[in-house]
């Protein structure tokens, strides 16, 4: 949002849309990992389009119950090419390197930049240890890591305010919001 | 059972008016702490409040709505982060006065113009709505199909940098929704064989992830950033400035519920149009726009609020929410058992009513704790990312546990979180495909209703679609923003505006 102009606001609301124009689109560069992702999306929507026409195809009517579904994933492919041409406009970011490694470190390095990854991994095994050793051990063990990786502050400090949250969010949610804890 | 008595439940039970109380105040804190939005909170709410007897969960979610929509101008203003998206276009004046050492000035006009703009949607609310419900009873399943699909098309436009992100964000929460059986055949659809999936997914579980969960992960990515913080001792209420910019407040607040009242814009962008006009009509500001103007505080903040009213008509009244907060308190009431759409008006009233008293009193809350607890907004402002994102992270998925005591819920939770995480990182919009999730079964019944009535023909369809004044309109007006965002309107646009900028300049 920090990019708009707000200049190009039209005073009338159903221009009101063209404000967009004053959007980043223009601005930006491609970023690292793009292509990829709206190609992906392109071939989810021919997947669900497949899915669809095979329901559709079982009572060929348009208010049958795969009408519905068809009529989206033909649209979420329309869309998919639409946002392949839009993107052909921007700039490409500076690559370091070449090679096909380089390159997928580089998107490695974009969608996790820092420590990042080690947090979509703690949560990923605080999902998995959650219904084996309970909310306040895996709870606890979760905030405790989360917080050293993310910044090296004092150990028995974590350990506090993590043991602090766990017995707080105990506390409240079982007294006040009455939510049973996992 | 008619409004006036919901009225009177509000007033008559100190324990909602003690709730409503409590999140008005939450609901600032949290709207203040850049990276926590409205959004997010109400939807952490709605999945705590599951338990709670319904008239004190509406309270709660309604108390953090306002208290947020104004809290995001604290940061603002103090560190040139909106909190919340809202408080984008106060952030370009606030910050200057800060800047120039009149924070606190700039903290009491906000506080005033929201709660201003609060009364004045709200008092439209309480005007509007019933006529718009007696209207609406006019409509019929294609005009749903319609409004439904002008809803997706506005906030899938408005929200992102590319309409054609937007909508297809928008088109992934519609499929979302159609996931599970079938309302009318009662057929598996897209389940795979799997049990859970047979319900649909949980549209808690998509906010969840998208706005709690991705969030949290979005915000690791930039940890160290450390703004620069705004000196500020006593908030002073301003009478003068009061009274010099009522008919600015008045002008704002109706274009805030205005736009707040279409069905896909909310307060940001009302606060938006409204900082636009301001800037457009004001002849001669004290101040520049932009170096600190009290104008171009007073118009966001009081059609930002004003917003909140606009965006409950449409919501209460059709069943269509004005954005993504109104499409959360929508899920809300349904989870409660209410059935905001044409006839909610006549089967219960006294909600109407209960809800336009929460809005006045937690507006009046508002005003009374806007002018406290500045100390603390500095301190909580100031809440490092590395604590505060892994407690949200917890947050959501104690929240997701809480729908329906299944763990299941925790990992499709987690699973939108990571995708929520890639949409923002590539610029997909998220709040489109809530929306979607919500409206999914809404547009796709009226669509079938819709057909069947004229025999499953497509040429008869479209016929119908021309034949009756309410979809003509509705076209007309799904057309004039297609056209609008089409690459040819804008082109045409620059080429004009360019011919402008030459003729001055000659």
């Amino acid at each position: 949002m920090s990019n708009l102009r707000i200049g190009n606001l039209h005073p009338n609301w159903l221009l009101l849309i063209v404000y967009k124009e004053g959007l980043e689109m223009k601005i930006r560069e491609l970023e690292k990992g793009e292509l990829p992702i709206i190609v992906s999306f392109g071939i989810l929507s021919i997947i669900l389009l497949v899915l669809s026409l095979k329901m559709y195809m079982k009572s060929p009517t348009l208010s049958s119950q795969g009408a519905f579904p068809l009529l989206l994933s033909i649209l979420m492919i329309l869309m998919s090419i639409l946002m392949l041409f839009e993107i052909r406009r921007l700039d490409r970011s500076a690559s370091n390197g070449p090679g096909f490694i380089n390159l997928l470190k580089e998107v490695f390095d974009f969608i996790f930049p820092d420590r990042t990854a080690f947090i979509m991994v703690l949560v990923i095994a605080y999902a998995i240890a959650l219904p084996k050793v309970g909310f306040i051990i895996s709870t606890f063990l979760f905030l405790w890591t989360s917080m050293v990786i993310l910044r090296r502050d004092n150990l028995l400090k974590t350990v506090l305010i993590s043991a602090g949250i766990v017995a707080f969010n105990y506390v409240v949610f079982q007294t006040i919001f009455k939510v049973i804890l996992p | 059972m008619n409004a006036l008595s919901g009225v009177l439940l509000f007033l008559t039970d100190p324990v909602i008016i003690l709730y409503l109380a409590i999140f008005v105040f939450l609901g600032i804190y949290v709207g203040a702490i850049p990276g926590l939005s409205v959004t997010m909170a109400a939807s952490l709410l709605i999945s705590f409040t599951f338990s709670w007897d319904p008239l004190s969960a509406l309270a709660a979610i309604l108390g953090v709505q306002i208290g947020g929509v104004y809290g995001g101008s604290r940061s603002a203003i103090l560190l040139n982060i909106p909190g919340t998206p809202a408080a984008v276009a106060t952030a370009l004046d606030g910050y200057s006065l800060a800047q120039k050492g009149f924070a606190s000035q700039a903290f009491g006009v906000t506080i005033i113009q929201s709660v201003l703009g609060g009364f004045i949607g709200t008092i439209i609310l309480a005007i509007g709505a019933p006529i718009i419900s007696e209207f609406s009873l006019k409509f019929a399943p294609r005009d749903y199909f319609l409004l439904g699909i002008m809803g997706l098309l506005l906030i899938g436009s408005l929200g992102s940098e590319s309409t054609a992100r937007g909508i297809f964000s928008a088109l992934v929460g519609l499929f979302i929704g159609v996931i599970g059986l079938d309302i009318v055949t009662g057929q598996q659809r897209f389940t795979f064989g799997n049990v859970y999936l047979m319900g649909g997914i949980h549209y808690v579980v998509v906010m969840l992830g998208l706005f709690g969960m991705s969030e949290a992960l979005f915000q690791l990515r930039n940890l160290d950033v450390l703004p620069v913080k705004q000196k500020v001792d006593k908030i002073r209420p301003d009478f003068k400035s009061i009274k010099k910019y009522i008919p600015l407040t008045i002008r704002s607040s109706l274009l805030g519920t205005f736009v707040g009242a279409l069905p896909g814009t909310g307060g940001d962008i009302a606060a938006l149009m409204a900082y636009d006009q301001a800037r457009r009509t004001t002849k001669n500001p004290e101040v520049p726009f932009g170096q600190g103007a009290i104008e171009g505080l007073v118009a966001p903040e009081s059609a930002n609020n004003a917003a909140i009213g606009g965006a409950y008509i449409p919501m209460l009244t059709l069943g269509i929410p004005g954005d993504a907060v109104t499409a959360i308190v929508l899920g809300a009431m349904f989870i409660h058992g209410f059935r905001p759409g044409p006839l909610f008006m006549t089967e219960s009233p006294h909600i109407f009513g209960f809800m336009v008293a929460g809005n006045i009193i937690g507006n009046i809350f508002l005003l009374i704790f806007g002018f406290m607890g500045i100390k603390l907004t500095v301190k909580i402002v100031e809440i490092p990312k590395h604590i505060l994102m892994p407690i949200i992270i917890v947050l959501s998925v104690v929240g997701a546990y809480a729908i329906n005591n299944s763990v299941a819920d925790i990992y499709y939770m987690m699973g939108f979180g990571i995708f929520g995480y890639f949409l923002k990182l590539y610029h997909f919009p998220s709040a489109p495909m809530i929306l979607g999730v919500i409206l999914s079964q809404l547009v796709e019944q009226n669509y079938r209703r819709g057909v069947s009535m004229v025999g499953n023909n497509l040429i008869a369809f479209i016929i119908d679609l021309f034949a009756n004044p309410i979809s003509i309109v509705l076209i007309i007006m799904i057309g004039l923003m297609l056209i609008t965002q089409s690459k040819f309107w804008i082109n045409f646009r620059e080429k004009r505006e360019k011919a402008k900028d030459i003729k001055i300049s000659e």
